[in-house]
């Protein structure tokens, strides 16, 4: 009886060891520089943020993935969550629908402790906004996309053109150059540092978020006013509280390397 | 003892006027609904003699549908039209603006009243999350008619896909009774597709900054008011239109073909102008228009940047109906 129990807990492994996120579903992100949309802090010398080498997930997490984190993580639960941790639409695309058919597709009405737990419970974690936006900026062919014609207009035309309703399944999403899929045009995805935009610039320049954010000076601080998107992001992590879900809004994760 | 009691009294008068100046308090106002129309209609005026703590809520939708016959265009819009509804409130009105943003909605949104006297018109305390409300009070201090609009970043793409519309502060006193009353707004769109190409169009950025609309509109879309959604007045009637233009980039020259504005509150002020043939409006700015519908026939709004009207869409009718006066206006012959 022991050993059958052995045999269930080891078969167990195997199959979760195959839906935990393993260097397999991620791809290395070779260390860079990157432009922000914001000059902040002491980078007022130099527009470029230097990132770090890090593993990132090729796809953003599936439904499937995040049923399974949460078998083994059952306080994570839909009904077990507290609205602490994540507001009444935590999971709500997943009522009266047969999750088979969504399993491919990337989880959304996720909080940000959902996100957090689950990264955790992988070893895993959010990346940065500067990982992230470092992994978007880059093109299909390039790691910098603005050397490519219409890369921001094309990425735009995908946010506001497209409708919630339209998120695509993990298989028919773009890779840009880093091998990462659908990192433009499916869902915002959370990243570990989204509140601290609130923080951005409040002793720079003398001038505070509001300054940046609601006169028609916005774009006096921006290094490239042109680039909407980045500014579409920057509003929405702003608007965000860490138990806030929505449904067009999910994770994936990164890991150190090194 | 007679006079340490008139001191008492004194003091007393002085509890009362306290007590007076409290009175004025927020929440003790009567708390009431605001009555909002969409375009072109204008909520009935305001009755009140006093100051109310007066509530007005929008939903932020995004929604795709007609911005020409044919032509369809994803809107980001207040309450699901183009221009949002307009709120109508008196001066020294404490109003208290609930702003929900629609679950399904892709962005955030907020809102920048200009009548608000506070950070970002409002806009500063009102960036809402997909599914979320924001709520803050400001109290009316300026009459006049002032523009609303949308100002998450990146500020020009929320204005240009349609988030503006107008709220109008009556002075204490009221404004001049009139027979019928319109609502208009002027704006551009920036397609991704030439003037009249049926389909969906998109949003061109390049369009944008280069100040080259494919549309300019009155009131949200090609033909918004004409054939039988004309606006229409009776011979005789006095009719007052609350016209604002948001740009996002034009300045409007704002004619209605025929017609002399008896009236023009110059950009939407206190400053009353008489017998105006066109009047200018700002980008996010307004304009209150008084004038009597004399004759009857068709008259023709139009943005005087004529080519706006011929070959972009900024053409609104006012039909007026009634009997012909052949002293103001009578044809003789053609030879």
């Amino acid at each position: 009886m022991f050993n059958f129990y052995i045999l269930i807990f080891l078969f167990f492994n195997l199959f979760f060891s195959y839906v935990k996120a393993s260097d397999k579903d991620m791809v290395l992100i070779t260390s860079g520089e990157y432009t922000p949309l914001f000059k902040y802090g002491d980078v007022s010398d130099s527009s470029k943020v230097y990132v770090k080498s890090f593993m990132i997930n090729k796809y953003p997490i599936t439904n499937l993935q995040f049923k399974h984190f949460i078998l083994n993580n059952p306080k994570w639960d839909l009904d077990k969550v507290g609205y602490i941790f994540a507001d009444k639409n935590y999971l709500s695309h997943w009522e009266n629908v047969d999750l088979d058919s969504i399993s491919n597709y990337p989880v959304v009405n996720v909080s940000w402790f959902a996100a957090d737990a689950y990264c955790s419970y992988y070893g895993l974690r959010l990346p940065t906004i500067d990982e992230w936006e470092y992994v978007a900026s880059a093109g299909i062919n390039n790691p910098n996309g603005r050397d490519e014609a219409n890369y921001l207009q094309d990425i735009l035309d995908w946010y506001i053109n497209s409708q919630v309703s339209k998120i695509v399944c993990i298989n028919s999403m773009t890779k840009n150059y880093w091998n990462v899929f659908g990192i433009h045009g499916v869902v915002w995805e959370w990243v570990s540092d989204f509140n601290s935009v609130i923080l951005l610039n409040t002793d720079a320049e003398g001038g505070g978020l509001e300054e940046l954010l609601y006169c028609g000076a916005t774009a006096t601080n921006a290094i490239d006013p042109a680039d909407y998107v980045a500014f579409m992001r920057f509003a929405f992590r702003n608007a965000l509280e860490a138990n806030y879900t929505s449904s067009s809004l999910g994770f994936r994760c990164v890991k150190n390397v090194g | 003892m007679r006079y340490s009691y008139k001191c008492l009294n004194v003091y007393f008068l002085s509890f009362f006027f306290f007590f007076c100046f409290l009175g004025l308090n927020a929440k003790d106002l009567p708390k009431i609904d605001a009555i909002t129309t969409f375009a072109p209609e204008a909520p009935p005026p305001i009755k009140r003699n006093f100051p109310a703590y007066v509530v007005v809520k929008f939903e932020t939708i995004e929604l795709t549908k007609e911005l020409d016959d044919g032509v369809k265009y994803h809107f980001w819009t207040f309450d699901g039209a183009v221009p949002g509804k307009l709120v109508r409130v008196r001066q020294g009105d404490i109003i208290e603006f609930s702003l929900h943003n629609n679950k399904n909605s892709k962005m955030p949104h907020n809102i920048d009243i200009h009548a608000v006297s506070g950070p970002g018109g409002g806009a500063a305390v009102s960036n809402t999350s997909p599914g979320r409300t924001s709520v803050f009070t400001f109290k009316a201090l300026n009459p006049g008619v002032y523009i609303y609009h949308c100002a998450t970043p990146p500020v020009p793409l929320h204005i240009a896909n349609g988030m503006y519309g107008l709220l109008v502060v009556e002075p204490y006193k009221g404004l001049s009774k009139v027979d019928r009353e319109y609502y208009l707004v002027q704006s551009e769109f920036y397609t991704d597709n030439a003037y009249g190409k049926k389909g969906l169009h998109g949003f061109s950025q390049e369009k944008a900054l280069m100040e080259f609309p494919e549309y300019v509109v009155f009131n949200g879309r090609v033909g918004s008011t004409v054939d039988t959604r004309a606006l229409v007045a009776n011979v005789g009637e006095k009719v007052r239109m609350f016209v604002g233009n948001i740009g996002p980039n034009l300045v409007s020259s704002f004619h209605i073909i025929g017609i002399v504005f008896d009236k023009v509150y110059v950009e939407g002020g206190s400053l009353c102008n008489k017998d105006v043939q066109t009047t200018v409006i700002p980008a996010g700015g307004a304009v209150m228009i008084e004038f009597e519908a004399k004759v009857p026939g068709n008259f023709v709004l139009v943005d005087h940047s004529i080519f706006r009207a011929f070959n972009k869409g900024c053409v609104g009718i006012l039909k007026v109906i009634g009997q012909e006066n052949k002293e103001i206006f009578s044809e003789k012959a053609k030879f």
